[in-house]
């Protein structure tokens, strides 16, 4: 099997933020299994560990959580974002594209 | 982070429970949905469950990094820490138990010391800032007179020369109050207004006096203290506005000053004088403000920004510029006089300055035994505990946090020691004001307040700090493969440690070498104090003052009346011997020396003029006191103001200026001439060896009359019948009048020691301590030691070493620990002994057999604590010794 790439660090904040502006209100496993489908199996993600950066983001008041019914009917906890988490998610974004293309110029001009 | 982010980690120790469950459920329902998927994909239920929790990830270290978001990870870091502590310490309970016993010893009696030495020395309680008051002196050092009250006139002086924002008068006086069953008397300091504003005191009911009160004649107001308030008029509420009779003249109350002054603050000044009763306002009449009615003491508050530096430098400029003043001032200058200021808190220290210094400095060496012993235990304890930090080190437990919970277990038993060691304070003080002599505190309650509370947690950190610092070291510099290593007992760390250990012992022993040295100089200086000779039969001899009112006795007429008529009365006692009055008593409280000067000796410029102690007698006075007669006659009562003026000399005078020749017959200048008519033997005065060597001038009451002095009568029997004969022989002469103060001589003469014996003992008890914690150091060592060397023990004496070898062995081990700590502490005792010079009396500061016997004792006591364990490598069975793993 090809080895799969780890989360890069520092991202998996903003693929939540970016997850959770597609899909609205959503619980955890929910997420999860969005970001790997996304991601398209090129990447390795322990499920669990999106918990404690949901608590991150919620200590920032990024996303806010509301108790909701699952799929199969029972109590479970869903994420969505915070108006503030929208204005966040944007300035998050082109922190990243400014980011990658400043990587990305450094690799042009080595080859 | 936002303040919703603090809340929830601040509380989250609080709720830990809930939102753990929180998140247990967030995990349990996020790998339902995840099987439930699975089987949907057409998993087994098990294979389900597998992938689940395969794609979940670790799920504790999750939990783990949430926590840590969630709450305060040191905190709570910090609260395991202390669970683990109190687990560790209670496995070992007899070590948990012993250090914190020591440790409230040591912290408690550092706290009551502290409390001490802060409210005698630093911060007398009812008076404000008292860093910023100074106490205004003037001296004649030509005439050896270095300490004097000062006189309307230097006030004045001072006062214009803007030296001090504010300057207040005072002057003590006594008065017989009337009013209550028996006619009291009662101890008064006359103030002027700005007194109150000057040392910051306040009223709890009342006014205090104004300027308005100052008027002349004198107003009659007066203000209670306190406690004279409690104990004179039960605490009556109504005090206030009332009028009391005082030398049979009325006073109003106008006030009654709050609880904390005690007013010990006498002419003298200091700790140690009477406690005061009353307040009242002073009026100078102008024919009291020459500049030689040297009789009042000033206190000055300090203006912001002024130093006592530029005070002192002020002082001097103005002592220079009064020195150019006329034909007064070309006096002043040649008998040295000059006026200066002494911090408020130096002065009012007075003669238990060094001594609360002392035992405050040894018992900061008993709190650094303490901590050494707790240092020594704790080292055992670590290489008692080998097997579990070597663990726990393999299990990833880093040094930080071996050290961690070194500094945590140390915290806790100082925390512990210094919470009992409150209690030991406040039973030390207790102790301490029921049984010291009055005139060591004077009245003075030590407090029990939140400066000795502040001063006993910094103890605690100090013994904490202090017992960790050198475990802590060793744990650092030990290294973590030795700690795997050290299953066997070679390991070099432990060897380490017993190093350590032995020289923590020996630094113990030095300590206490220290103080016993100490207590053992002082012990001899109380004991050859104890054996001077007072000069006098003390033995049947009662004691009590009295002081005649002017209303009643005008003239010194009516004042010797009284006394002819008293001492016929008192020698109607029923065995009475002998009566006589006298002032001042000897060893009682009275004037300064003063100077004189011998017809027909020209006076030698910058020389001292000859000095002595006056005091004033009735003819039966040596007699009463048996003091011998050297030559010449005693006085008689023909001795009047009709008849030439006597003296009669001390042994010492006699000795020192009229070394050559009979100085009976010779004349002497002092207020006026008089002719020498005998020579008496020399009485001590007080314990300090400067001013008993100073002779005596006796004069006749009669020819120079007082109108207060004190009552001798000598007869055997019971004191307290005596006394009260005494009281009602009085009061058949004078109903109102009051007699006060009333000590056997022998009383007298224990008071002057009283200060010292209370040293003595505390720093007696404190060396005690301080050998007994030594010893345990030592025990603990040489214990550990022996086990440690079981086998090797056992090898020897398998090869044919005798016990009495072995013993020896042993015990040479501990006395070399012992005897380095001796030569060490002997050195530092040398050079600490030499700052107690002052305070010592016929004793060298190096006083070889103080020295040998302290090293002695110390020696007996370490060869004892060695003993025990010696002991029980002798009784080892070589066989299981070898055999022990």
């Amino acid at each position: 099997m090809e080895p799969k790439a780890e989360v890069p660090y520092g991202t998996l904040e903003l693929l939540i933020l970016r997850t959770l502006e597609t899909m609205g209100s959503v619980h955890g496993f929910g997420l999860a299994r969005r970001i790997e489908q996304t991601s398209g199996s090129l990447m390795h993600l322990n499920q669990g560990s999106i918990y404690p950066a949901l608590l991150r983001l919620q200590q920032k008041d990024w996303i806010k959580t509301e108790w909701g019914a699952s799929e199969n009917g029972r109590k479970a906890k869903f994420y969505s974002l915070t108006p503030k988490g929208r204005k966040q998610l944007k300035v998050e974004v082109e922190n990243w594209e400014r980011a990658t293309a400043l990587v990305a110029r450094f690799f042009q001009a080595e080859s | 982070m936002t303040v919703k982010a603090w809340f929830q980690r601040l509380s989250a120790p609080l709720q830990k429970k809930t939102w753990e469950q929180d998140l247990q459920e967030d995990i349990q329902e996020h790998l339902d949905l995840a099987i439930e998927e699975n089987i949907r994909r057409g998993m087994s239920p098990s294979e389900a469950a597998v992938a689940a929790r395969q794609a979940f990830g670790g799920a504790e270290q999750m939990k783990e990094e949430y926590r840590d978001r969630r709450g305060i990870p040191a905190l709570e870091t910090f609260l395991r820490e202390i669970r683990i502590g109190v687990r560790s310490l209670s496995r070992a309970p007899g070590f948990a138990l012993l250090s914190i016993a020591t440790l409230a010893l040591a912290i408690g009696a550092n706290s009551a010391i502290f409390s001490a030495v802060n409210a005698l020395l630093f911060r007398p309680p009812g008076i404000a800032e008292p860093d910023r008051l100074a106490v205004l002196r003037s001296q004649y050092s030509k005439l050896n007179l270095h300490s004097l009250v000062i006189s309307y006139d230097d006030y004045q002086q001072v006062e214009a020369a803007k030296i001090f924002s504010s300057i207040a008068l005072a002057k003590s006086t006594d008065f017989t109050y009337t009013g209550g069953s028996v006619p009291q008397r009662l101890s008064a300091i006359r103030v002027t207004w700005r007194w109150f504003d000057v040392l910051g005191i306040y009223p709890q009911q009342g006014r205090v006096f104004n300027k308005d009160d100052e008027g002349l004649p004198s107003k009659p107001l007066a203000l209670l203290t306190h406690a004279a308030w409690q104990r004179v008029f039960g605490g009556d509420p109504g005090a206030v506005g009332k009028t009391i009779l005082l030398d049979q003249r009325p006073y109003k109350i106008v006030g009654i000053l709050k609880p904390d002054y005690v007013g010990a603050l006498g002419e003298m000044g200091g700790v140690g004088e009477q406690p005061r009763d009353l307040v009242l306002p002073l009026t100078i009449r102008d024919d009291e403000r020459t500049r030689y009615n040297e009789s009042y003491l000033a206190v000055g508050r300090l203006a912001p920004g002024m130093s006592f530096e530029r005070i002192a430098s002020a002082m001097q400029t103005l002592t220079a510029r009064l020195h150019m003043v006329g034909r007064r001032g070309a006096i002043l200058k040649e008998n040295g006089w000059g006026l200066f200021a002494v911090p408020y808190n130096d002065f009012a220290g007075g003669e238990m300055k060094t001594p609360m210094l002392i035992l405050w400095g040894s018992v900061g060496l008993v709190l650094l035994i303490a901590a050494a012993n707790l240092a020594g235990l704790t080292l055992a304890r670590m290489s008692a505990r080998t097997r579990e930090l070597a663990v726990r080190t393999a299990l990833g437990g880093t040094r930080w946090h071996l050290l961690r919970q070194l500094f945590t277990e140390s915290a806790m038993l100082s925390l512990a020691g210094s919470i009992a060691g409150l209690g030991v304070a406040y039973l030390f003080i207790r102790t301490v004001e029921r049984y010291a002599p009055e005139n060591v505190i004077g009245g003075l309650r030590i407090p029990y307040d939140w400066q000795m509370l502040a001063f006993t947690a910094l103890a605690g950190i100090v013994a904490a700090v202090l017992s960790t610092w050198i475990p802590a070291a060793q744990l650092i510099g030990a290294h973590s493969s030795s700690l795997l290593k050290e299953g066997g007992r070679s390991a070099t760390a432990t060897r380490e440690r017993l190093r350590l250990r032995s020289f923590l012992v020996s630094a113990e022993v030095a300590l206490a070498l220290i103080l016993t040295v100490g207590a053992g100089l002082l012990l001899r200086s109380l004991s050859h104090l104890e054996s001077v000779h007072p000069g006098l039969r003390p033995d049947n001899v009662m004691t009590a003052s009295l002081a005649l009112p002017e209303a009643r006795y005008k003239d010194a007429e009516h004042v010797v009346e009284f006394y002819r008529q008293l001492i016929a009365r008192a020698k109607t006692i029923p065995g009475a011997t002998s009566a006589a009055i006298s002032y001042p008593l000897p060893f009682g409280p009275g004037f300064e020396g003063r100077a004189f000067q011998i017809a027909g000796r020209p006076i030698v410029a910058n020389q001292p003029s000859p000095q002595a102690n006056i005091r004033l007698v009735t003819p039966e006075f040596f007699a009463s006191l048996g003091i011998p007669l050297l030559r010449g006659r005693t006085f008689t009562e023909q001795d009047t103001v009709n008849s030439p003026a006597v003296t009669i000399i001390d042994q010492t005078l006699a000795d020192r200026y009229w070394p050559n020749e009979d100085p009976v017959g010779q004349k002497m200048i002092r207020t006026n001439t008089s002719v020498v008519i005998g020579v008496v033997g020399h009485t001590t005065q007080t314990d300090t060896a400067a001013s008993s060597d100073r002779g005596y001038i006796y004069v006749p009451l009669y020819q120079d009359t007082l109108a207060f002095g004190s009552l001798i009568v000598n007869a055997p029997g019971d004191a307290a019948t005596l006394a009260r004969a005494m009281q009602s022989t009085v009061n058949a002469i004078d109903p109102t009048q009051a007699l006060y103060d009333m000590k056997t001589m022998q009383q007298r003469i224990d008071a002057t020691f009283s200060a010292r014996r209370f040293t003595v003992v505390l720093l007696g008890c404190f060396a005690a301590v301080s050998i007994f914690l030594a010893a345990l150091g030592l025990y603990g060592v040489m214990n550990y030691g022996v086990t440690q060397r079981t086998q090797e023990i056992g090898i020897r004496m398998a090869l044919g070493a005798h016990r009495a070898q072995v013993l020896g062995m042993i015990l040479g081990q501990g006395f070399k620990i012992a005897a380095a700590g001796i030569v060490l502490g002997g050195f530092a005792a040398y050079w600490i002994a030499a700052s107690l010079q002052d305070q010592l009396f016929g004793v060298q500061a190096f006083d070889v057999s103080t020295f040998a016997a302290a090293a002695i004792v110390l020696t007996a006591v370490a060869l004892l604590a060695t003993f025990i364990p010696a002991r029980r490598a002798t009784l080892l069975d070589p066989v299981e010794a070898c055999r022990c793993d």
